[in-house]
């Protein structure tokens, strides 16, 4: 199979490739350039563990041809904080003990992140629902649920 | 002893790494030069192999190496009975049964030489249904004969019980087969030197249990298998025994390559163990006042195909199978029957959900023939201190009827529920469950060790075979760490799960981390702290009973100012030519059962629930919406309470899903919907709101007054939402699931049964 050449942005940084025509973003940012926080459970669109942003939309990234990513700007959980500057997110996170194994974190972050970025004041329904495709089994939800709507309020005051 | 930093909530001390997606696990690993392997599964639920060969396979450009039965040094394994290949040899008993393996260069090439492997099969005939497996002419799944095991308890005279009882009242329950659905598959990296030592980065619950068993298959010694814990993605008993690890290390030791398997999921519904589905028979003799005076129980488990953990889970449901009730007279009989379905294993709860669901019910049932409060019935009934199990066990710190009061008042138990029917085709009803469910593994030895080391600047290093599932153990272990030295959390540095340093220690299983590792963790900072106290006290010339450690110092008990840190203790041991270490382990008391009478103390002791649900059922659709359950939880100390109450909402959340939407369906053995859009597991959609209660019953044997609580999360779930589905319509589910088909039928019945009623009325 031919590779083709992409460009895209991955956290900030441009990124030039050859890709398999087949080869998924998920295979991509895993395998390539490894950034492994972007996690593979299902590869079937069905658990939302892979979710990255895609020019500020969540997206199952085992579902998006990495051919498809030319020319857009990518998000995954590693351009999300950094130790002394964690998004609030990940600070609500810590401090409600919304996760447990870990697995569906970075899947949680980055589509709760696309939910804030497009309405800072949620309510819970809306929480629910922007985060209804990513699979947690450790944890029930429930403090997940209390520490978006935290991070929510934090951003809102900054 | 400050009791500054147990009790508490602190941070996860792994979450920084989980929220910056820098936390390692097994897939994230790569080396140089790295193979990935497949394995190829059977494609009958029951047949002999003819042949297997490889000829085409091993031509495919890429494929470096094809393993089969004959490639397996010892190819046997299983937690109990060795009954489990590590690859078929001439036989497959379900159609997830492993024959071959491929190490390729690439995941897609080895993929593709799985389907150039040519397997002929002679058909055997299969058996699907535990009951048919009993029968004299079923197929045999193995040569012993299909009952793979019976465990009896006998209590008192169950038939003078009968005699006795005002009322008799007798239900039947089937539940489901479900998966464990951690989100992280099984994955594993092997990698082998250059002296031959095998070292596997593989997620596993019990990484010194599993490197006794790998260097078994491998042959061998245990100190050339070296199992080292990277981040795991959930447990829930999914990892309780060795998978893929055999493969991967086969094929490194025959390439000298390192190699990687990673499951797909639909091999993680067909191929890793499943909870086990059981037929449940319940008769229960009861007094007009609600007194419970006699009870017996049949349980009929699927083993599936091989043994894995199926007896103990079927012990442990006779154990519990009775309730948490004081009943005088009580005979249960449990049978495991081998069958061509998936096997059986272990999965949060283990055997008590299923008993759970049907006891529960059952005492709805009762309630409703005696026209009580089905609260009331339980209240009644309840365990108390000093009473004794169906196993003639003594109890103590029992905390059940305290789960029941806390339950009840938050929940609002005796008020009404405001408008039954809500809307025209939906209506509401309320549900109880209590439990009960014991810590440790049942009726045998299972020790936890700990070393500490205290170093010279006044750290604390603390080394276990206890693994971080995440459940929270890193973090509830630091603390009790923590608390034993009198220093603050980021003052130890805790390591897991790595066999060539750490201690033995049975794993995380049986909700046993925190109760057994915990203490030992105690016992080895107290064989520490007895080396400092000792030279302490002759440098201070005061007697070593006299000196407490509190923030960080060693110094006479109510004189802080009296006393040296711990860095200058650690460091006057050093100048007088010791070092600081301590060691110890801990094992829960507990002893076998007759294998008669079922007599004896399997478990040190136990923790007891108390849930209580809301359902809105939509009786023209037959869809059940959980509106809130309420979960009383005794947890004996709870370490860190945030945490526990993540286990609590966690444990709702499984309960939720087997209640409502899980089941495996699995047709003549072939699993019908092996993924996550086919399996409902609860969403956050889904997932009610959760009220969680903690109810401190100290256990004296646990550390600092814990117990081991995580499994009893999701045991009376199922039967609190059953039960609330029938106050709501009178529907009387009997299997679970209650998917909207189930709901729809039980409605079905019910007014069949109302109109009969009415027309026998007439007569």
């Amino acid at each position: 199979m031919s590779e083709k050449a992409i460009q895209f942005t991955v956290n900030g940084k441009s990124i030039q490739l050859l890709v398999k025509p087949n080869s998924t973003l998920l295979e991509i940012l895993r395998d390539e350039l490894k950034l492994t926080g972007t996690k593979k459970g299902c590869n079937r669109g069905d658990c939302g563990a892979c979710t990255v942003l895609i020019d500020g939309k969540a997206v199952n990234s085992c579902l998006f041809l990495a051919v498809k990513a030319n020319g857009k700007t990518i998000l995954t959980v590693e351009g999300l904080g950094e130790p002394g500057k964690l998004h609030p997110l990940q600070e609500a996170l810590i401090e409600y003990a919304g996760l447990q194994c870990g697995y569906c974190t970075p899947g949680i972050l980055l589509s709760a992140k696309a939910l804030l970025d497009e309405k800072p004041s949620p309510t819970e329904e809306d929480v629910r629902r922007a985060l209804a495709g990513n699979l947690c089994r450790c944890t029930g939800y429930t403090q997940i649920i209390g520490a978006v709507l935290s991070a929510a309020d934090k951003m809102r005051l900054k | 002893m400050n009791q500054s930093i147990v009790g508490k909530y602190v941070p996860r001390v792994d979450a920084l790494d989980k929220v910056l997606g820098r936390a390692k696990y097994a897939d994230d690993i790569w080396f140089e030069g790295m193979l990935y392997a497949k394995v190829l599964r059977s494609k009958h639920p029951h047949a002999r192999i003819l042949k297997v060969d490889t000829s085409k396979a091993v031509q495919l450009e890429g494929v470096v190496a094809i393993l089969t039965a004959r490639d397996v040094p010892v190819n046997t394994f299983g937690i109990q009975t060795k009954d489990q290949v590590v690859l078929a040899e001439d036989r497959v008993r379900y159609m997830g049964d492993p024959v071959a393996v491929v190490a390729a260069e690439t995941e897609e090439i080895a993929d593709e030489a799985t389907e150039l492997i040519d397997v002929q099969y002679e058909i055997l005939p299969s058996v699907f249904d535990q009951r048919e497996a009993l029968k004299q002419d079923a197929p045999k799944v193995h040569a012993r004969g299909n009952l793979a095991a019976h465990r009896k308890i006998r209590k008192g005279n169950v038939e003078d019980g009968f005699a006795e009882s005002d009322e008799i009242v007798e239900d039947t329950f089937s539940t489901q087969k479900s998966e464990h659905c951690h989100i992280e598959p099984h994955a594993g990296v092997a990698v082998v030197d250059s002296l031959g030592k095998v070292t596997v980065w593989a997620g596993s619950s019990l990484p010194n249990v599993a490197q006794a068993e790998l260097a078994r298959v491998l042959g061998l010694p245990m100190s050339k298998v070296r199992i080292v814990q990277p981040e795991i993605g959930g447990n829930f008993g999914g990892r309780n025994e060795i998978s893929i690890e055999p493969y991967i290390c086969l094929i490194a030791m025959k390439t000298k390559r390192p190699v990687k398997l990673v499951r797909t999921r639909e091999e993680e519904f067909i191929a890793s163990t499943i909870r086990h589905s059981y037929f449940l028979r319940y008769k229960t003799g009861v007094k007009k006042d609600g007194t419970l005076i006699a009870r017996e129980i049949e349980i009929i488990s699927d083993a599936g195909a091989y043994s894995s953990y199926g007896e103990s889970s079927l012990t442990k449901s006779c154990i519990l199978a009775a309730g948490p009730y004081r009943i005088p007279n009580v005979k249960v009989d449990g049978y495991l029957v081998f069958t061509n379905n998936p096997v059986g294993g272990a999965m949060r709860g283990f055997g008590a959900p299923q008993v759970h669901v049907a006891e529960e019910t059952h005492m709805d049932n009762i309630a409703s023939r005696l026209s009580i409060d089905p609260l009331e019935l339980r209240v009644k009934n309840a365990l108390k201190n000093g009473d004794t199990t169906v196993t003639g066990q003594v109890l103590h710190s029992v905390g059940l009827t305290e789960t029941i009061e806390r339950a009840s008042e938050a929940f609002g138990w005796h008020k009404h529920l405001g408008e039954k029917a809500v809307r025209e085709s939906k209506v509401r009803g309320k549900g109880v469950s209590c439990a009960i469910y014991p810590i440790g593994l049942t009726e045998k030895p299972n020790p936890s060790g700990a070393f500490v080391k205290c170093n010279m600047d006044g750290t604390i290093n603390v080394i276990v075979g206890a693994v971080e599932v995440g459940q929270g153990s890193k973090t509830a272990l630091s603390q009790i760490a923590a608390e034993e030295f009198g220093v603050e959390l980021d003052k130890v540095n805790l390591t897991t799960g790595d066999t060539d340093v750490s201690p033995y220690d049975f794993g995380c299983v049986a909700s046993r981390t925190t109760y057994t590792t915990g203490k030992a963790i105690q016992i080895a900072a107290n064989s520490a702290r007895s080396i400092l106290f000792n030279t302490v006290a002759q440098e201070l010339a005061v007697s070593p009973d006299a000196l407490e450690m509190k923030n960080g110092k060693i110094c006479v008990k109510g004189s802080p100012s009296k006393g040296v840190s711990i860095a200058e203790a650690v460091q006057l041991c050093y100048r007088r030519g010791m070092l600081v270490l301590g060691s110890g382990y801990f094992n829960p008391p507990n002893n076998l059962l007759d294998p008669e009478t079922g007599r004896g103390s399997p478990y040190p002791s136990y923790v007891y629930a108390t849930q209580m649900a809301e359902v809105e059922v939509d009786v023209e659709c037959g869809l059940v919406k959980v509106l809130r359950i309420v979960a009383a939880h005794d947890t004996g100390r709870a370490i860190n309470p945030v945490l526990v109450k993540g286990q609590i909402f966690g444990g709702a959340a499984l309960g939720v899903g087997e209640a409502l939407t899980e089941s495996l369906v699995i047709e003549e053995g072939r699993t019908c919907n092996p993924n996550f859009f086919d399996y409902l597991i609860t969403s956050i959609e889904d997932m009610p709101d959760v009220e969680a209660i903690i109810v401190e019953e100290l256990e004296p044997t646990g550390p600092l007054g814990a117990k081991g609580f995580a499994e009893a999360t999701n045991v009376p779930t199922a039967a609190a939402i059953i039960n609330a589905i029938c106050d709501a319509t009178g529907a009387k589910i009997r299997t679970l699931p209650a998917n909207p088909a189930r709901v729809l039928q039980a409605l079905k019945e019910r007014k069949a049964l109302h109109e009969n009623w009415h027309s026998l009325d007439r007569v």
